[in-house]
């Protein structure tokens, strides 16, 4: 359990957007496994599958709790034509602008406030390093219609972040020409 | 030569480094003259490197410990 408790409680906050929430569900999930122990058959990783059930268990409260909230795939139309607005250049060294605490809280803030459906794809791609198929199986979405959550969720935190790492003021660049 | 709207399309696959060279070639022949998609490329990198480096939503073990035990406990409980 505890080699598989950080992955979990990630992928839990991800979805739920609450710490304590999540830490709830951490029980429920690790309880599910157990429980569903002897139907693992290996065919696919024994993390991979736990997402999974971590995944379901927060779906499930998110229905519960919050039925306006959706993962679907049916809203893969929305992730096209985002354009970014913030597209000054970065300092070279970003991180070293700030404290490993300053660092940590401010990531995490910038990715509270994406919507789920971005954090979480972020979370298994970036954060846990799944690959993309495994990503797309967890969140059950084609390979195609995760890759472009996935580059949208990217794009997000960029944006959200993009005003903490400027360089020093030089012109800034235009905006995209399409 | 491609346009930004074309670069952005690709931007995703570019950061994955999973394009056909040929698609690569122009992509960065397109970088080459645009600072726009430059600076997004790179702050994109940036941004991906910072999560991967930075120990975000971390569960102390103190907080995980409660959780462990309770299961457990259920789990006694139903005889799993």
């Amino acid at each position: 359990m505890n080699r598989h408790s950080q992955r979990v409680y990630r992928i839990l906050i991800a979805l739920l957007g609450d710490a304590e929430e999540a830490r709830d569900a951490m029980q429920d999930t690790f309880l599910k496994a157990f429980q569903h122990l002897g139907g693992f058959e290996g065919r696919s990783k024994f993390s991979t599958w736990l997402v999974s059930i971590a995944s379901n268990t927060a779906i499930q409260r998110l229905r519960e709790r919050r039925p306006l909230e959706s993962l679907d795939e049916s809203e893969f139309e929305a992730e096209e034509g985002f354009r970014p607005r913030q597209v000054q250049a970065w300092t070279e060294n970003p991180e070293q602008l700030y404290s490993q605490m300053e660092l940590r809280g401010l990531i995490e803030r910038s990715i509270m406030r994406l919507p789920a459906k971005y954090r979480i794809v972020l979370m298994l791609r970036d954060f846990e390093q799944f690959s993309t198929e495994e990503s797309a199986a967890a969140v059950n979405l084609g390979i195609p219609a995760f890759k472009a959550r996935l580059l949208r969720g990217r794009l997000m935190l960029r944006e959200a972040l993009s005003p903490h790492f400027v360089a020093p003021a030089k012109g800034s660049a235009k905006g995209i020409a399409s | 030569m491609i346009s930004c709207s074309d670069f952005m399309a690709e931007i995703g696959n570019y950061l994955e480094g999973d394009v056909a060279h040929n698609l690569r070639a122009q992509l960065e022949q397109h970088l080459a003259h645009c600072q726009t998609c430059t600076v997004l490329v790179d702050s994109t990198r940036k941004t991906l490197k910072i999560v991967t480096d930075t120990g975000t939503f971390d569960l102390p073990e103190a907080a995980f410990r409660p959780i462990a035990e309770r299961v457990m406990a259920r789990i006694r409980e139903t005889g799993e």
